[in-house]
This record gives C-alpha cells, structure tokens and sequence, in this order.
C-alpha cells in the first residue's frame, strides 16, 4: 500500500506518524469500538474519531490545524486498510463453508458478495492509480472509505471542493477502466 | 510499486490528461472535442470514448454505496469469531442472544455430559480483554456471591485458554419489565408491587456493597411467573475500558452507559455510588408509570447533556399523562414525590438508601404518608425559613469547568482542564472529596444491613478522622455539612461537638476565615439549643475577630451577618435583626446575587421582617425571593410555596384575610398538596386554620387546624402544637363542638405550663378569651383578656408593636370590654388597634383590622352617644371588611347595618 503518510508530511515534522501508525490505528479502533458499544453509530465520523486518536497518543490539548489534514488523510487511508481486511476475512469464510449468522438470505449474501468485490477491485485498483494521478487516490481514500465530505476533503487537500467533485468523477471512472468494467 | 493492472503506465497517464480535459468541457461539447483528437491519441480514442460513455450514464451503481458503513462491522470482530458449538472455557455456544453494550450474550449449555442447565454466557468485547480479565479476578467472588430470587446468578466466570474472559449467568426466560407490564395492562399498583422485587433485589445487592450501575428495562427481566430477575449486577464495572478518559463525557461514551438512564454523575464520569442506582431506578420507575422518560437526552450532543445535567429538575410524573385522567390524578401527590426525590440532580437530595426508596413506595401501597422531601428547611412558629450552609452539589461547579460544544470533542475542552499549579492542586483535593464522599456513601452496617441516616452520618465521622488525620484542613470543611446533616436529623448535641472540632482545628491551622466560618455556625447552632449568651459571647469573639482581619472574605462576613441578625432576632430585638439581614442582603446582592446564600438570606429575611411586624416589607422581601427562584431554581417547590406562604402571613398581617387565603391555597397548590406531614404544609394548615376562623367558616377551621395539628404532633414540635390547639379550639367553638373547643384549650394550656415564649401565652388566652366571650362568661372572657394583652406588653405600645398580629388581639380585648361596659377601656385598645393595623396596611380600604377597629370605635362612640364622631368612624368600614373577609361576612354586616343606623 502507497505509504501515503510519509507522502502528505513535511520531514521535519515533529508529528512521526510513520512510528505511531499502530498505536493510532490500534487507538482508532478502540473508540470507534467503544462508541459503537455505546450505541452511537453516528458518532463514528471521522472528524472526531481521528482528533480524539490523536489527542490520546499525544496527550497534548491542541492538534494543529495542519497536523489535523494530515492526519485525515491518514485516518481514512487506515479505514481503507481495515475494511479491506475485513472484506477480504469475510470472502475467505464465505468460501470456506457455511455463512454463519453473517446472513439468513441468499440474495442478501449475494448482494454483500457483489458489494464486496467492488471494494477489493477498488482496492487493487488504486494502487495503481496511485502511479497515474496521486491526487485521486487520496480523493477515493476519503470520499469512498472515509465517508468525508467533499467541502471535508478539500479543505485538507487545500483545493476547491468543485476540485473534489471532479477527482471523484474522473477517479471514478479511470477505476472502472483499470477493472475492465 | 506497479500493479499488475498496468501494461503501460504512460498510456493511462495520457488518458488521464485526457479525461481531465474532456470532463472541463460541458456534455454537447465532447463528442467534437473527441472528433478533433490528432492521431497520436488513436490509441487511446476507444478507451476514452467508452469512459465518457459511462460518464454520462447517470445511473451508474459502481462505487455509489458508501463504504465508511462497513467501518462499523469491520471493527467489532466479535461477530466474524465465535460460532454455534463453539467452545468457551466448560460451555458450549448454541445460539446469540444478543449483543449488548458491552459484548454479546450466547445461549450456552455445559460442554461436558452433565445436566443441561441453560446458561448466558457474556464475551466481552475483545479490545477490552485485557482489563476484564484482570478485574475479573478481583470482582468474581463478590459477584457471585449475590444470591437472591430476584437476581440472576453469576455461575462463573473464568478466561479460556485463550485468553478470552468470560461471564457465565443464569439463563432468565423472560421479557423486560417494561414489555411485561405493557402486555399484561398491569395497574399502578401491580407495577409498583413488581418495581419493590427490584428494590429489594437492589438493596440486597447495595448491602454486599455492589452497586449495579447500569439499571434499564433491559436489565430488569421478568418469567412468565411474574418474577423480576435483575440482569448484569456489577457488570458495567467489570467489563468497562480500561483507558483513563480524557475528559469526564469521553468516560461516559467509552463506558457504553446507557445515556436515558444514567444518573447525572456518571454522565459526568464522577463517583457512582449507591445514590446513582437510586436514580437509573427512579427514571425505570417513571418510564413504568407514566410510559415516557421525564426527558429524552439526545445522545449525539455535548449541549444536549448538559442542558440535561445543569437543567430543571425532572418534571412531575402526573403532568406527562394529562391525557389519561385517573392514571395523572393516581400519580398526583405522593407518588409524584416519591419520583422527584429520586430523580434529584443532586445525590444527596436523593433517597439515601434503595431501602428508602422502596420503604416509601410501600407506603404509599398501604395509605400511610410517605416520607417529606428534606431540604435544609428549619421551622419556626409557622413560619417558613430556608437554612443553606453550604453548596450542596459540585456536579454545576464541574461542568462550569467544562466548554460546551456543538461538535462532540475539541480541543478546547481539553483547555479547561490545563493543570496549572494552583489549578492541580485544587484538582486533587476535590479528587479527595471524591473519594471520600465515594466511600462513605459505600458503608453499611456488617449485616449488610443499611443504616439508619444518623448511623451514616456517624461512620462518615469515623472515616473522616481515619483516613484523613494527615489533612486536617480537609477534616474541618468537611465536618462543616456533616454538621448541617446533624442539623436536618435534629441532633443538635452532635452538630455542636463537630462544629467545635472543626473550630479546634480551626484554630489550630490559625485560619481566621475559616474561623469564622465555624463559629457563625455555632452561633447559630447555640441559638437553636436556646443558649442566647453563649451565643451572644461567641459573635462578639467573631466580631472581633473579623476587625482584626480585613481580608476574610465576602462569604464568611455575609454569613456572619446573617447569624448576627439571627442572635438579634432571639434576642427579641426586632430592629436590630432586620437592619442585620438588611446589610447582609445588600453585601450578597453586591457580590454575588446567583449564590444560594442570597435565597436563603431573602427567606429569612421575609421571616424577620413578619416578626418585625412589617408584612409590606415582608411582601415585597417575598416577591424578590420568587423572582429569584424563577431564574435560579426553577422547580423547587418547596421554596416557592414556602415563600408564598410567607407571603400569605403578611396579607393576613396587613388585614386582606381573604387574599391571604387564597395565597395559601396557591402555595399548597404548589406543593402537591398532599403531604400530611410536610412541615411546611404543617404551617400552611395552622395558618388556614386560624384564617377561616376568622373568616367564619368553622367546618373548614376544623379541618385545617387538626391537620395542623397532627402534622405538629408528628413532628414533635410543641410551639406549633399550642398554637394549633389554640387555633382548633377556637374553631370547634365557632362550629359549635363546645365540649372539644374546651378539651383543647385545656391541653393547650397545659402544655403551655413550662414555656416561656409570649406568642405562645397570647395565643392560649386569646382562644380562652373567645371561648368565654362566646359563652358570654364575661369574667372569664376579661381575665383571659388581661393574660393576653399581658402577654402582648400592654399597654407599652412599642412592645405591643413588636408582637406579631397584635391589632386582632386587641380587637378581641375591645370587644369584650366593649360587651363589659367598659367603653374607655374599649376605645382606647380600639384606637391603638386602628392606629397599628393602619400603620401596616397596605391599604387601609382592603384591611379587614382597620374595618373592624373603625366598627368597634363607631359602636364605642354611639354607645357614649356621640353620634356624629360615629358616622364618621363608621364610614368605610363595611366596605374595609367586605374587601378584607367577604361581603357576607357577620362583621360586613353589622358594619353595614350600623352605618344604615347612624
């Protein structure tokens, strides 16, 4: 996977990602669980998932403005790797015999079927978009798997969100070229 | 990295050039656009014309389904893990019951081929493994150690040889207690009778020092049998995560709380102690009854939370239902109180024990009057005065620490909780009032058994001094509401011996604030023992003390004020003690006019000034007090309908009899009207009582005055119960029950024996006076008269001034000299009557005292055959007391009629 986080930060960022990759994703995780458990699915968005992350590995009581597009950038590219992991489980058990309680219908299984080759394409597919347009890649990282806004991703890629409507249609489309669609 | 997909990087580099100019370009444009490309791009020309196909379909479903969705499922592993059959520690996985806040729960059975006994068995989520088992090892044994029918037993709980915990319960077949009553219709008392298996489940639980943290219809099941079974006992502690919280709301939303029942402070991730099951039991038991929550919390919003944890006290559980007529007027009353007294914001308001709470609710089941809502109110000879020593809760005072805003967490909440030094400081002594408020709140007798109040208050005592000997300051401020609970209890030895500790230490640490401090309580403490001059000597140690030091600050003086005023007032110096209260009112208002101190100087202040004999200043003194209210304490009835019937004495004061009852009527309106035994409403019957009596509706006198009476009874208070005898006979009198008029006023007068309070003498002669008068046993009637104008300090008029209600009491004296014969005797009280009940009405053409003083004056006169001086005397009389008492009134009328006469 494109190491997209030594790509976004300056090298003298005093922010060393790269070393607090799995403890931000293992931090990540924990909230996102926890808030789950609580019941507060909506209070899953990534905004705040990723400043609360921050927040508890640094123990610091600000994140940089700056700091925070980074590391939107970051969250979402993680969300990308822990859904497609997930994805790739459920396939492999899907394959491996009965379905367990995932669902009771066919034609439901089918549909996740469906959706999740979609996403495992999409996956595969950007990285090599990675290498045509880098830009895009970001774009599809956060509208596609981090659900952000495209006011959201403008504002951490410091361009228009009209920009951000067009990278997402093109991206959209070179994809589905790459896959032969 | 090059992927597989790519043959040839450039080509799809050029496409997308390409495509980015294409896609600039609006719709009708891109067919020509694409027509004009040179031949080097004929390679790329089918591909681009394919993807700009695509383009322009609208309905293309690739990549149109978000995906942030499945971040959901993918984090919570738990569902990809376990299977039917699967094997976990003894048991083995038949089916998922569900999947709560905190794990899943799996139908189970024993693994090996022993009976089958259906089995819960609770996985825990698996990030927080690592704490659970941990903490299992510390909590099981107590856990499992809860036997009772209403509990569901915790078997075992053990980790796999994996590593993972988990819980093994009893299996309960049953539905949750909110679904059970509404598919059975169960009535109010069927639901009630359910909700006591809970609180004695509960109860139980508190007594092995388990509290349950987490109580929710969904926690609370019940058989087809009709037998509750309490789910998940301690739980929430146990399966809670380990990660210390940033801030106090983070806690709430890692801890998988259920929001709608958790107590205000565990949203603010303060101490959970026994009060907050109170509380989630409280809400169950509204939701039960009413079928609504008091309020829905929006769970997304700090703001919300807030609003919920810094707003009005729950609203009563009768007004939710209006629709349903007979289920609000069952509600109304005592079950609404009960409700309110569980659901207090502040814990100690609260029920202290589940015992208590359910000790009520069986009171109410079984008739009997259930227990008053306590606040720091002291009573005084019918008068409603408000003592508040200290702030009772910290919950406002921590959140005020606390930004608000619209989005869940920033930064900026964080910044209200930067340590500075000071700041750190401050930080961990209140963390030590945590714990030990913590602590105590957690101590029961060894039987598990609760204590009484008295015993707790005792214990907090005993672990004060044990665990904090090495802080004594922290000793002395919290010996200060250990004091004011003393206090409440009505022991008033032991609020004395800890006050007097905390000042020993007081002086120990030579601080003369706190000084102060403890000694304007002690004042106020030996003024409730009746010990004037040691009280006396120590305000005048405190005076000193204060001039010597200029800088203690505002609180201490303005208390010290207050207890000044207080002395003045037990001295019998009238003056003084308001001009007292005055300054203390005027230095609150200048510092801080939101503290509860200034409420409750203003109660006291209204309380003075009726003394004082100044019911205009007590009126208006009673108008600030609910202005103040409103925008401060909204719903505190108690406070409200205490000042208004502050204020109900004071219209009764300036003569307007029949609004001062229909004030009253208001205020009791407010207190839900039926509490029995509630000392305010003690007062407001006595007061209703005698008014009606002079309003001459004897049957409504009745029936006021020994409801007064029983709730003084109750309440061991031998001034009222003087007055109330007093006030009852002259009512039995009016109503014609001769034989008990002379009983009560009898045991009044014996009671009377060994006091000392002129009030209480007036009254006793005034009703022997009345009685006497009514049997025309006209010697009786005058020396009765005498004793009681003796008692009013006539005919020094300053004392007689000073005495409340005087005017009435002279107007008796008149009448019976009058009826005697005796017409200068008559004149002169009927003019010193006019002249006092002029002086403080309001207004003179309203006041029933200044219509019967004129009437009495124009019969006085008539009788000397002073004609003219009469009809002018009379004029305005009948119209005075038409306004004051009724139209119809006896008094009204022979006013009228004189006046025709003359």
């Amino acid at each position: 996977m494109a190491n997209l986080a030594s790509e976004l930060l300056p090298a003298d960022s005093p922010l060393n990602l790269a070393e607090c990759l799995p403890a931000f994703y293992d931090q990540m995780r924990r909230i996102a669980r926890s808030r789950l458990a609580g019941g507060h699915y909506t209070m899953l968005d990534t905004t705040s998932l990723v400043h609360e992350s921050f927040l508890r590995l640094r123990n610091v009581n600000q994140i940089d403005v700056k700091d925070s597009e980074h590391l939107l950038a970051y969250a979402t590219s993680t969300m990308r790797s822990v859904v497609v992991d997930y994805v790739r489980q459920r396939k492999a058990a899907r394959r491996g015999g009965d379905a367990a309680h995932e669902s009771l219908n066919q034609q439901h299984a089918e549909k996740l079927g469906v959706h999740d080759d979609e996403i495992l394409g999409v996956h595969n597919a950007l990285e090599a978009l990675a290498d045509i347009d880098g830009r895009l890649v970001r774009v599809v990282e956060m509208r596609y798997f981090g659900g952000l806004t495209d006011a959201e991703i403008g504002r951490a890629l410091g361009v228009t969100d009209r920009t951000v409507r067009r990278d997402w249609e093109r991206a959209k489309l070179l994809l589905a070229g790459l896959l032969g669609r | 990295m090059t992927s597989a997909l790519i043959t040839d990087l450039p080509r799809w580099r050029r496409i997308n050039a390409l495509l980015e100019e294409a896609l600039a370009l609006p719709q009708d444009a891109r067919d020509a656009w694409l027509a004009q490309l040179s031949g080097q791009q004929a390679d790329v020309l089918p591909t681009l014309r394919a993807l700009l196909a695509r383009h322009a379909v609208e309905t293309d479903a690739f990549m149109s389904r978000p995906v942030a969705a499945m971040w959901r499922k993918a984090i919570d592993a738990n569902a990809v893990d376990d299977e039917p059959g699967q094997i976990i520690g003894p048991y083995q996985l038949l089916r998922p019951l569900g999947a709560g806040g905190m794990g899943t729960v799996w139908l189970a059975q024993r693994a090996d081929a022993s009976p089958q006994r259906l089995i819960a068995v609770k996985l825990p989520l698996r990030d927080w493994a690592r704490g659970v088992a941990e903490r299992l090892k510390q909590e099981r044994d107590t856990l499992a150690g809860l036997e009772h029918p209403n509990i569901a037993r915790l078997y075992d709980a053990g980790t796999t040889s994996g590593g993972r915990p988990y819980l093994a319960m009893e299996y309960v077949d049953g539905v949750s207690i909110d679904v059970f009553a509404a598919r059975r219709d169960l009535t109010v008392r069927e639901k009630l009778a359910l909700f006591q298996q809970v609180a004695n489940a509960v109860a139980y639980a508190h007594g092995r020092l388990v509290v349950h943290r987490d109580l929710k219809p969904g926690n609370i099941l019940v058989t087809r049998e009709g037998e509750v079974r309490l789910l998940d006992f301690g739980a929430a502690k146990l399966l809670r995560d380990d990660e210390p919280p940033i801030s106090a709301l983070t806690e709430e939303m890692g801890r998988a709380l259920s929001p709608d029942y958790a107590s205000p402070e565990q949203i603010l991730g303060e101490s959970i102690t026994v009060a907050s099951d109170v509380y989630s039991l409280g809400i169950v038991l509204f939701e039960l009854l009413t079928g609504h929550l008091p309020y829905t919390l929006k769970r997304h919003s700090t703001a919300a939370l807030q609003a919920a944890i810094l707003g009005a006290e729950s609203p009563r559980a009768s007004s939710l239902v209006t629709v349903n007529r007979q289920l609000s007027r069952e509600l109304r009353g005592d079950l609404d109180n009960i409700l309110a007294k569980a659901l207090k914001k502040c814990p100690r308001e609260r029920y202290e024990t589940v015992s208590g709470f359910a000790d009520d609710v069986r009171r109410w089941l079984n008739h009997e009057p259930v227990s008053a809502q306590r606040d720091s109110a002291a009573y005084r000879l019918g008068k409603f005065v408000r003592r508040n020593r200290v702030a009772v809760c910290t919950g406002a005072s921590m959140l005020a620490a606390i930004v608000a805003s619209a989005t869940v967490i920033t930064a900026e909440m964080l910044e209200a909780r930067t340590q500075r030094d000071s700041a750190r400081l401050q930080a961990k002594h209140a963390q030590a009032q945590e714990r030990y408020a913590n602590m105590v709140m957690e101590q029961f007798g060894p039987g598990g058994q609760p204590l009484t109040r008295e015993e707790m208050t005792d214990r907090s005592v005993e672990i004060l001094y044990r665990q904090y000997g090495s802080d004594p300051r922290f000793i002395a401020e919290a010996l200060i509401p250990i004091s004011d609970r003393y206090m409440e209890l009505g022991n008033t030895d032991k609020e004395l011996a800890v006050l007097k500790r905390a000042g020993e230490i007081a002086r120990r640490l030579a601080d003369p604030a706190l000084i102060i401090e403890v000694d304007c309580y002690l004042v106020e403490t030996e003024l409730d023992k009746g010990r004037i001059e040691n009280a006396e000597q120590r305000m005048n140690e405190v005076q000193a003390l204060l001039a010597a030091n200029p800088k203690v600050p505002m609180r201490q003086r303005i208390d010290c004020m207050h207890a000044d005023a207080t002395l003045a007032d037990a001295r019998g110096d009238r003056i003084a003690s308001v001009n007292r209260i005055e300054a203390a009112i005027a230095l609150q208002e200048r510092d801080d006019p939101t503290d509860r101190n200034y409420r409750a100087l203003l109660s006291h202040a209204q309380v003075l000034y009726l003394y004082a004999g100044r019911p205009k200043d007590a009126y208006a003194t009673v108008e600030k007090t609910l202005e103040v209210l409103k925008k401060t304490d909204a719903r505190n009835g108690e406070a409200i309908s205490g000042s208004m019937h502050n204020q109900s004495l004071a219209l009764n004061q300036m003569g307007e009899v029949q609004a001062a009852i229909d004030r009253e009527r208001e205020a009791i309106a407010i207190t839900g009207g039926d509490d029995a035994n509630h000392p305010v409403m003690a007062a407001m019957a006595q007061t209703l009582g005698r008014m009606y009596t002079r309003m001459n509706h004897a049957a409504e006198a009745e029936a006021w005055a020994e409801r007064a009476l029983s709730g003084a009874r109750e309440g061991g208070n031998i001034a009222s119960q003087i007055v109330d005898l007093a006030t009852l006979s002259e009512a039995n009198e009016a109503a014609g029950h001769t034989a008990q008029a002379s009983a009560n006023a009898a045991e009044a007068a014996h009671l009377l024996s060994s006091r000392s309070d002129p009030r209480e003498r007036a009254a006793v002669s005034r009703a022997q006076a009345l009685i006497a008068f009514d049997r025309k046993d006209a010697r009786a009637a005058q020396a009765a008269a005498a004793a009681m104008l003796e008692a009013l300090g006539y005919p020094d008029v300053a004392k007689v001034r000073a005495s409340q209600s005087s005017d009435v009491l002279l107007l008796l004296a008149a009448r019976i000299a009058l009826e005697a014969g005796d017409l200068p005797s008559a004149s002169h009280l009927a003019s010193l009557a006019l002249k006092l009940s002029r002086d403080v009405a309001r207004d003179p053409g309203q006041s029933a005292t200044v219509g019967e003083a004129r009437l009495l004056i124009a019969r006085v006169q008539f009788a000397q055959g002073k004609t003219e001086d009469a009809r002018v005397s009379i004029h305005g009389a009948a119209d005075a007391l038409s306004a004051g008492l009724a139209p119809d009134h006896p008094l009204a009328i022979e006013a009228a009629s004189l006046e025709a006469k003359l």
